[in-house]
Parts: structure tokens; sequence; C-alpha cells
């Protein structure tokens, strides 16, 4: 590691008070907002009334995403940054000049970097937190959880993502003459319980294969490989207006177990007490 | 795509599914909608993660006011859309366990119910049952009577502190009861006069107890000594209303055409169990967060 950290004379960060006190007492130091971004065209999507994957428009998402992150990352890493903490996505649907689909992805975050010098004692000798490729580490994780998640023997290493994007045949229900009747509807059901799954399924795989791994069964031995994603979250809205277009965004942060005789790791794991707050 | 409706065997789970879940099962890779306090605090009670589950089915109703109300009956619960209701949900319970013990899970916790209602269909429900499985390290057995992995709707600090306590989650139970309201019942006597309208007060209570008498009897079938964290939820369902017509609670829809109102209670079903540990004791702070801070 660099032991001069060229952490920018002013340095942003969207932190809390807590968030920015609890990492400077482990010796992290933010090293300045990150942002990172991406617009694909996803071309012209014309609706069939059909049950079935726009992949056309699911392709789009992960391409911008996987873009957002990635020039985030290499923002950080300009800033000598170990990591970027706290971030976030954000997607915006356009429809733009002869019908064509516009996705908009803003990735964005805390750059944060270790320094010694205003570490406690017995922190100074922690190994970097930087992945064995060089690049900084991502986590969308805030920064009390990243403290306890650390002390816990485990660091993050990246975001992970998964996107499924899925047209529904509307008249599906009137087809089957189902209308009047309490009945499961078991196209709708496959359909969308499919496509939940295919988001999930891809934010692992997109997880692997962005350290050249073809999958979780592969990565015995790879310096970062990933055990497990916490804090995941599997949201569903309409896709840009379109009543019977559902996408599915699988988000969460790769946690991987801390590197050989880190100091950061409690010798005793945490032990839980029973508080009773008296703040209201 | 499948014509028929799916059941509750495993091989019906869609094919995606089985793939994401037996991937993780060969790589011992998880995935976990657990914050980081809940999964460290999983990890302390003796159980790992073994990846995010979810069951969902989607449902068409179709709600009638009953057409046989006697006259002085003040409104009647709708028998076949309790049942409706209940079934959509249990179908998606029934598939997130399928997905648990495909993963060879002991239990699933921190179990969701959410039910969607989309802008594509007035009539249709989709009931999703969202949930991590766990698995004991210590290979203790944790399935319930069923044999079929436990599910608890509390969260992960909820179950440590139950686990430690000297209980242990067998089932996420939950009860229904629909009930359709006549708008005579809805009526004021006198707009100037306080006083109770009786018949308005029956049905709710009515349906309130049935719902809640559905829950207890589920719980007493996993052999639970008891349910914690129970939640009474009022849902005002839109199907059954007229177009453009007021949807809000007694609002002028309701007094022109009745309203159909459904309870829907659930609650985690618990055992005693030995506890290796004493319970802990409360420690008093003072925080000095900002209250208003977020994160």
């Amino acid at each position: 590691m660099n032991p001069v950290i060229q952490r920018p004379p002013a340095a942003l960060s969207d932190f809390s008070v807590t968030e920015f006190l609890t990492l400077s007492r482990m010796g992290f130091l933010p090293h300045g907002v990150v942002v990172g971004d991406a617009i694909v065209d996803a071309g012209v999507n014309q609706l069939q009334g059909q049950t079935r994957e726009l992949s056309q428009l699911s392709h789009a998402m992960r391409t911008a995403r996987w873009m957002a992150v990635t020039r985030m990352r290499d923002q950080a890493r300009r800033h000598a940054a170990e990591g970027v903490v706290g971030v976030r996505l954000s997607v915006e649907h356009h429809r733009w000049r002869g019908g064509h689909q516009v996705v908009k992805i803003l990735a964005l975050g805390t750059a944060v970097a270790f320094d010694p010098s205003h570490a406690p004692a017995e922190l100074r000798g922690a190994p970097p937190l930087t992945l064995a490729d060089g690049r900084p580490f991502t986590s969308a994780l805030s920064g009390q959880d990243f403290v306890t998640l650390l002390r816990a023997g485990y660091r993050p290493v990246s975001v992970a993502v998964g996107c499924c994007v899925y047209e529904l045949n509307a008249y599906g229900v009137w087809q089957t003459g189902q209308m009047g009747q309490n009945i499961e509807i078991a196209e709708y059901t496959q359909a969308l319980f499919d496509a939940r799954e295919l988001a999930m399924e891809r934010m692992t795989q997109d997880l692997f294969s962005d350290f050249g791994l073809a999958g979780a069964h592969q990565a015995a031995g790879h310096p970062d490989a990933p055990v497990g994603v916490v804090g995941m979250n599997v949201s569903e809205q309409a896709h840009a207006g379109a009543k019977n277009v559902i996408e599915y965004t699988a988000i969460g942060t790769a946690v991987a177990p801390t590197r050989e005789g880190d100091p950061r790791k409690a010798a005793r794991p945490p032990a839980p007490t029973i508080v009773v707050p008296l703040d209201r | 795509m499948r014509a028929t409706p799916m059941t509750n065997r495993p091989t019906d789970l869609p094919q995606h599914a089985l793939e994401r879940l037996g991937g993780m099962r060969k790589a011992h890779f998880f995935t976990s909608d657990l914050s980081v306090n809940e999964f460290l605090l999983v990890k302390q009670a003796g159980f790992d993660p073994l990846g995010l589950v979810m069951g969902s089915s989607i449902y068409n109703i179709a709600a009638r006011p009953p057409q046989d109300l006697g006259q002085f009956e003040p409104g009647r619960e709708l028998v076949e859309i309790t049942g409706a209701l209940y079934h959509a949900r249990e179908l998606a319970m029934a598939r997130l366990e399928e997905e648990a013990d495909q993963l060879g899970a002991d239990g699933i916790i921190g179990v969701r119910l959410e039910v969607n209602m989309h802008a594509w269909g007035q009539n249709i429900m989709e009931f999703v049952a969202i949930g991590t499985a766990v698995k004991h390290a210590g290979g203790e057995a944790f399935r319930n009577a069923k044999g079929k992995p436990f599910q608890s709707g509390l969260s992960g600090q909820d179950f440590w502190t139950l686990l430690r306590s000297g209980y242990r989650p067998v089932g996420f139970v939950m009860g229904n009861a629909v009930y359709f309201v006549r708008p005579e019942a809805l009526y004021v006597p006198d707009d100037a006069r306080n006083g109770e309208l009786s018949p308005y007060t029956h049905c709710l209570y009515d349906a309130r107890e049935l719902a809640m008498e559905r829950l207890q009897a589920e719980a007493e079938d996993l052999g639970a000594m008891g349910i914690v964290g129970v939640e009474i939820e009022e849902k005002q369902h839109t199907w059954g209303v007229r177009p453009g017509s007021v949807v809000a609670r007694g609002g002028n829809s309701a007094k022109l055409y009745g309203e159909t109102i459904e309870f829907f209670v659930f609650g985690t079903a618990v055992v005693p169990a030995q506890s290796k540990e004493p319970a802990p004791v409360p420690t008093m702070v003072i925080p000095a967060n900002d209250a208003g801070e977020k994160r």
C-alpha cells in the first residue's frame, strides 16, 4: 500500500455526524464524494401483450449499472481511496426521439481510506481493504454497519445488483375465462416468480463474473471471493409508466472474510447486550 | 409456460428458482436481506444464513355481496373470499417453505408477507412471502412438529433475544376474515346525536374475533405455547367497489353499496426450549444519536 495517502484537501462526504465519527475512530477518513453515471439506449421496445421478459431492457439496465459503478470506482481510485461506502444507485427512464427507451443510472457514494496516523495504536498495521487487483471495494452499507462488519471479521467487497424487466399479458384473465372465479392465475404467478428469481440469480452471476469467476463453485482460493450477500433487497416497480411492465431489482453488499492477521477483527466477537434506550 | 396451476410440490418451482437454489447449496454462498446487525446476531445465535427464499401467488378475486342477507342482519362473512385470500397466502408460504427445503434449511427467519395490487388487474392480487433460510451450525434439530423448516416473522434481533430467553419459533401463523357490511348498517339514525352504530361495531368485532380465532387454531395445531409479535391489519380492498366511487371506510360509496373489509392477523408461534446461557439482563443507555438521523 502507498504509505502517503493523497487525500483531496477538502474531501467531501455525505456522512452523518455519527457515521463520520464511527469511521474516523477506526482510522477511516473520507476521500470525497464519488459519482459514476451511464446513459444507455435500450432501443425500441414494442409491447406485444405477451408474458415475456423484455431482454433488451434488462440488458440495458445491467450494462448501465455496471458502467456507472465502474466509473464511480475509477474515480475513487484516482482519489487514492480503499473503497466506497454508502453507495446508492438511482434509475431514471426516458423515452427519446423515435420511441427509443433510454436508461440512465447514477451511482454515488463516499470514498474512504485508512490513515494510520489517525488510527488507534493497535490498528496501525492493518492491511488495506482494496481488492487484490488494486480496485477499491464498493459497499451499500452505512459507515456504522461497515465498522460492525469489520469487527466481526468480514469486509465488504462489492455492491451486487441483478435486474429483470418483464411484460405481462394484461388480458390473460379475460382470455382464460377466469374473471368471475376465485382462483390462482398460474400464468402470472409463474412469470413474476421467475422474474424475481432471474434478478436474484443474475445478481450472483454478475458478482462473480466481476472477479473473473464463472460462479460461486469456482471461488475457492480466490483472494476476494465473497462468501455471501447481506442487506439484500428485491424491489419491484412498474417500469417507466407502463402498467403491465414490471421491473425487479435485487441489490445487496457482497462480503468476504477479513485478510489474515487484520487487527480490526475483534479477538472475540462483539457480545450483544439488551439495552433500554432512554431517549423517549 | 405451464397451463395447470402450480401445486405444492417442489418440482413446480420455476426453473430459475431451482437453478439459483442449487447454485447456492453447491457453493456454500449465501444471500440474505438481513441487515449487518441481524446477520451477526443470527450467527451469534448459532445459525448460518443459507439464502434468500421466496414464494408467491397471484390470485383473481371475484367478490360479490351476499344476496340473501336477512332483513335485520347487519352483515356477514364472505366465506368464499376469506378462503380465497387465505389460500393465496398459504400457496405463497408453501412455496417459500419449498425453497427453504431445497436449501436443506432448518428454518426461515425474518418472514414478510406482502400484498401487491397491480394497475393491470383490478381484481388481481399478488401475495409474496420473503425470508432468509437458516441452518443450525451445530446440527441441532430445529424443524417443526411437521418436519418442515420453522418460520419466524421476527427480526434478527428479536430472534436472538427469543432464543437467549429460552424460547424458539415454530411457525409463522395467520388468520383472516373477510366481512361484508350492508349499507344500512352505516346509516346514522340522527346526525344531531352521538350514538354507537351498533350493527357496524358488531360486524367489525365479529370479523376481528374470527381472524384471531383462526390464528390461535393454527398455533395450537403446531403445538405452540403462545404467539409473539402479533399484528392485526385491517384491509379495505378495492374490489367490489364501483369505479369512480370513494373508497375510504364509511365513505359515500359504502353508504350506497356496503363495504367489504378484511382483517388479517399474523404472528410467530413459539415453544419453550433449553437455553444454554442465562437470559440477558437489559442495560439502560442514553443514545447520543440525533433522533432525526436515519442511518
